[in-house]
């Protein structure tokens, strides 16, 4: 793979759910090393857009590149192989409610990795240290913890296998700001230290000029307009301005 | 009349989605067996459901097959004693294969597709509405292999023993009955030793074994197409049970059938 080539790239993708089109021939690049911000509205379609990188969703029209290979085309062995070098973090965390969180953040590295239980444990205390969280949390089942903590436990999941490519849905949301505010520059350090490529869904403005290289937003199935935070946060388009300001006035309608 | 036609209608409804329903399990079905026999050997979580499905499910199976054997014994014995008169030494023929050959294995089946059917339906549909589901796939386990085949399997080695258990019970909640209101014990035993075979045993054993793939197929399947949130729940979770009575009975019919056909 050339190393100027995106490692994330959507070539006209389109997907409905019923008769409803969330994503209408969308077109995006995620250069590697590069963090990427999607911001848009509740509902307009970015968590769709991470799963469809994921090979969780497949599109109805247009293709999904990551690292060079079309996700949708790949056989199920191959896209594992794809997702050994991608961590995923929900939006609503999505941990294994049965069990531990020793056993969520290690999950990948004991059944996958084949990683002896004395390695792992201390891969995971690792990673619990990064996204600050103590480690007399570990023998805890998901439903003892708090949203704050169920978040981290699924950040540490996401990264327990050094993952290239990190792709966020809402990091920030329902956090406290000083937890907010030590994710982003987890999100950061992830990036300067790791070279990680990530592309983060966020609807958390102050989180989003924090970490990003570049933010885009989508409105209406389509990417709007993509630019640098700074181009973002002085944008004319009315739609950006009125997304980025969090204003009632503008073309977008309070539904 | 109009309501008469609504449920015809709603019927017919259900009938489309049942049918619809099946193409999706036998292919999940087939996708199980692909799974079942790749690696990793998930031991730990096959003896965990197994646990769970079978060994925790005996006192309820127990209870089931001790009243049925009994209500049987005493149903045939006042039958046999005042309608056909003087015949009640058949009591233990009469319980012994109504229990081994259709009772055991129906009932025990019901009450593991309630108990643990609808628990499965449940536990999956969770998973899948909370993303859990995405989430395995995102972490290279395909939930087929690690949450359909472990239930798959215990469902289909359990269900068989559970019914062996049910069917012993049940001859002797017969036998209980049958010594404190009719015939003595001895009677009872010979009359069964005379009349059951090993055949009719494991007639009931292949059923079970039917029977539990049956549930863990419906359970999963259910499961798995959840969506709508807590609501999507609690229909997969109703979906199951009632879509494995249907199928249990369904199947049972023509299992016995084909035990007929082949002499077993
Ligand atoms: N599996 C699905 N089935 C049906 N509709 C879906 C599904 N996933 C998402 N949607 C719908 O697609 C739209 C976009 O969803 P999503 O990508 O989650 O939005 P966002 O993450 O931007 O809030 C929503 O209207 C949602 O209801
Ligand atoms: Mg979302």
């Amino acid at each position: 793979m050339e190393s100027n080539s995106p490692a994330i790239r959507l070539v006209k993708v389109s997907k409905s759910f019923g008769d409803r089109k969330v994503l209408d021939q969308v077109d995006l690049d995620v250069k590697a090393g590069e963090t990427l911000v999607i911001i848009g509205r509740s509902g307009v379609g970015k968590s769709t857009i991470l799963k469809h990188i994921a090979g969780l969703l497949a599109p109805d029209e247009g293709e999904v590149w990551v690292e060079g290979q079309d996700v949708a085309k790949l056989k199920e062995d191959e896209v594992n192989e794809l997702r050994k070098k991608m961590g995923v973090v929900f939006q609503y965390a999505a941990l294994f409610d049965s069990l531990t969180v020793y056993e969520n953040i290690a999950f990948r590295l004991l059944r996958d990795f084949k990683m002896p239980h004395a390695k792992a444990l201390e891969v995971v205390r690792r990673k619990m240290e990064l996204v600050g969280l103590k480690d007399d949390l570990l023998d805890l089942k998901p439903a003892q913890l708090s949203g704050g903590m169920r978040k981290r436990v699924g950040l540490a999941r996401a990264i327990a296998v050094e993952p290239e490519i990190i792709l966020y849905d809402e990091p920030t949301s329902g956090l406290d700001p000083v937890t907010s505010e030590a994710i982003n520059d987890l999100i950061l350090d992830m990036q300067k230290k790791l070279g990680v490529t990530s592309l983060v869904v966020t609807h958390d403005m102050h989180s989003a000029y924090k970490v990003a290289n570049r933010i885009a937003m989508i409105y209406d199935g389509k990417i709007i307009g993509a630019g640098t935070p700074d181009e973002i946060k002085s944008s004319r388009d009315p739609y950006i301005h009125q997304f980025v300001t969090g204003s009632v006035d503008g073309p977008m309608p309070i539904r | 009349m109009k309501s008469i036609y609504r449920s015809i209608e709603d019927f017919g409804r259900f009938l489309v989605f049942f049918i619809n329903d099946m193409g999706e399990m036998v292919f999940l079905t087939w996708r199980i067996n692909v799974w079942m026999f790749k690696k990793p050997f998930d031991g730990k979580l096959i003896f965990e459901q197994m646990v769970k499905i079978g060994v925790e499910s005996i006192p309820v199976a127990l209870n089931t097959a001790l009243f049925t054997g009994m209500v049987l014994a005493l149903q045939s014995g006042y039958t046999l004693e005042t309608k056909i008169k003087g015949v009640s030494q058949f009591i233990g023929s009469v319980v012994s294969i109504s229990m081994v050959r259709e009772l055991g294995p129906v009932l025990t089946a019901m009450v593991i597709a309630g108990r643990m059917g609808s628990a499965v339906a449940a536990e999956i549909g969770t998973m899948q509405v909370t993303e859990q589901i995405d989430a395995l796939y995102t972490l290279a386990a395909n939930p087929v292999k690690y949450l359909a085949v472990p239930r798959f399997l215990a469902f289909t080695f359990m269900l068989p023993l559970l019914i062996i258990f049910s069917d012993f019970i049940g001859w002797w909640g017969g036998l209980f009955i049958c010594s404190m209101k009719f015939t003595s014990s001895t009677i009872y035993i010979e009359s069964t030793r005379s009349s059951l075979e090993t055949g009719d045993i494991m007639g009931g054993v292949i059923k079970g074994l039917f029977f539990g793939a049956i549930i863990a197929i419906v359970a999963c399947r259910q499961g798995f197409a959840t969506t709508n949130g807590a609501e999507g729940v609690g229909r997969a979770t109703t979906n199951a049970v009632v879509f494995s009575f249907m199928l249990i009975l369904i199947s049972d019919y023509f299992l016995n059938a084909i035990l007929i056909a082949l002499h077993i």
